[in-house]
């Protein structure tokens, strides 16, 4: 389950910091990267993909 | 045959969804994802209570607690120095009364001694009842003058408006914000209605602070958040005095904490647009957008020495007779008025000035602002009467 659940999670994630990175080239002043939320956002985007791409190795390894 | 069930079983591929339906439900998941950035970003469920604004003064004797040997000079940093603004012996010549403002026991303190018109080096400018012509108004405290410049007329191809203002006591120069109060989420309202409830004589839009959640806010001597992305940012000091500190010059609160000290308003937008000789900075356009840097309505505050300052409109957004103003544009108009300072604030649908009750620009387009920048008699304005409650609360 989580398998299938992870990329879906981080293609999520991706487009959602793809947004915030968008606008913050737009309006900079807003500070849509800097703040504590984005800042959270990101985190889980990393956790994600370290994720995806652990899982993604280790079934890979075990064909 | 339980043997062959099982293979069956196995063999059965999983249930799949549609490509089409797993891009659905991507694109849907990330739009729930961002209702819960906005969520959290612009606080709209209000989880995080706001800080409480703290008083210049409050902020400075902070500043001394934290530091032994306090200065209102920077702290030795490889950054970039601020830009020097107001010579030393005029800025001396200028009446601060701001101090009997924020004090904890205002009845304790001495009223501050009425100057004499005639130690004002404006003095000449003023008259004893407040007057209102077409082209201005004067009382014994201000004198604004306001010049249009139609097409043809300025420096520029596009009309202008400029306000020049004279105060002997620097807080009659003011923000307001809409709703009387600091709504970081954003709450606007028509600037005749700001007007209104302010007193002011004459305003203009300023930095739209709800829309930059990384801009620094302290207007009329009380400090509601220190900048935290990168700004130039523009310090009007209660000595009349004004500092442009360049982005990136200054990065920690505690340094911010002493910029502000003394700071009677802070506005966020930027960029500065003229040099410490009056010129106008030749890389305007480089940390710009050229949409941003190419012609639009502008608003801009100059400064010339203390007590004496200008607001300058420019129209635009329509066609040729008023096709706005690039960046270097709107520099050359300060620099041609004489500013030792210009500072650029939000432009575009926002820009707008009025007058005595009316709006005396061309906005580009209808838009209700968050804050405005004003100059009113300090007795009976937005600024006294916050004074007056945060009197009444302490």
């Amino acid at each position: 389950m989580l398998r299938r659940i992870l990329p879906h999670i981080c293609i999520v994630l991706s487009l959602t910091v793809l947004v915030l990175l968008i606008l913050n080239l737009y309006n900079p002043f807003m500070g849509f990267l800097s703040s504590a939320v984005s800042i959270c956002f990101l985190f889980a985007l990393c956790l994600s993909a370290l994720a995806t791409a652990i899982l993604l190795v280790w079934t890979d390894r075990r064909k | 045959m339980n043997m062959n069930s099982k293979t069956q079983l196995e063999e059965k591929p999983a249930k799949r969804l549609s490509v089409r339906a797993l891009v659905i439900i991507d694109v849907l998941a990330t739009c729930f994802s961002l209702g819960v950035f906005a969520l959290f970003f612009f606080d709209l469920l209000g989880i995080n209570p706001q800080p409480e604004p703290i008083p210049v003064q409050q902020l400075a004797a902070s500043v001394a607690e934290v530091t032994p040997a306090p200065t209102a000079a920077l702290p030795e940093s490889p950054s970039p120095s601020p830009i020097p603004t107001a010579p030393e012996e005029s800025a001396s010549d200028f009446p601060t009364e701001l101090s009997s403002v924020q004090t904890a026991e205002p009845s304790s303190e001495p009223e501050p001694e009425p100057t004499p018109a005639d130690d004002w080096k404006f003095a000449s400018l003023t008259t004893d009842e407040p007057v209102f012509t077409d082209s201005g108004y004067s009382s014994r405290d201000i004198c604004i003058k306001i010049s249009s410049y139609d097409t043809g007329e300025g420096v520029i191809d596009s009309p202008y408006t400029v306000a020049d203002i004279y105060v002997r006591d620097i807080r009659c120069l003011q923000s307001y914000f809409a709703g009387g109060k600091y709504i970081p989420t954003g709450h606007g309202e028509e600037i005749l209605t700001l007007m209104e409830e302010s007193g002011a004589i004459v305003a203009a839009n300023g930095d739209y602070y709800s829309m930059q959640m990384g801009s620094g806010v302290l207007r009329n001597g009380v400090l509601y958040r220190y900048p935290k992305a990168d700004f130039d940012v523009f310090v009007l000091y209660d000595d009349g005095s004004v500092t442009i500190y360049p982005k990136r010059s200054i990065r920690t609160e505690q340094d911010w904490a002493k910029a502000f000290e003394n700071a009677w308003q802070v506005w966020s937008f930027g960029p500065s647009l003229l040099d410490e000789n009056g010129k106008q900075y030749e890389d305007l356009r480089a940390s710009l957008f050229p949409v941003v840097a190419n012609r639009n309505p502008r608003t801009g505050i100059g400064y010339y020495e203390p007590g004496h300052y200008c607001l300058v409109v420019v129209d635009g957004r329509d066609g040729d007779s008023a096709p706005g103003a690039s960046i270097e544009e709107f520099a050359s108009v300060f620099e041609s008025l004489g500013c030792k300072q210009a500072y650029n604030l939000d432009g575009g649908g926002t820009s707008r000035m009025a007058f005595d009750g009316e709006i005396i620009t061309e906005p580009s387009q209808d838009r209700v602002l968050p804050d405005i920048v004003l100059v009113a008699e300090y007795e009976g304005s937005g600024a006294w009467k916050e004074a007056q409650n945060a009197e009444e609360v302490s």
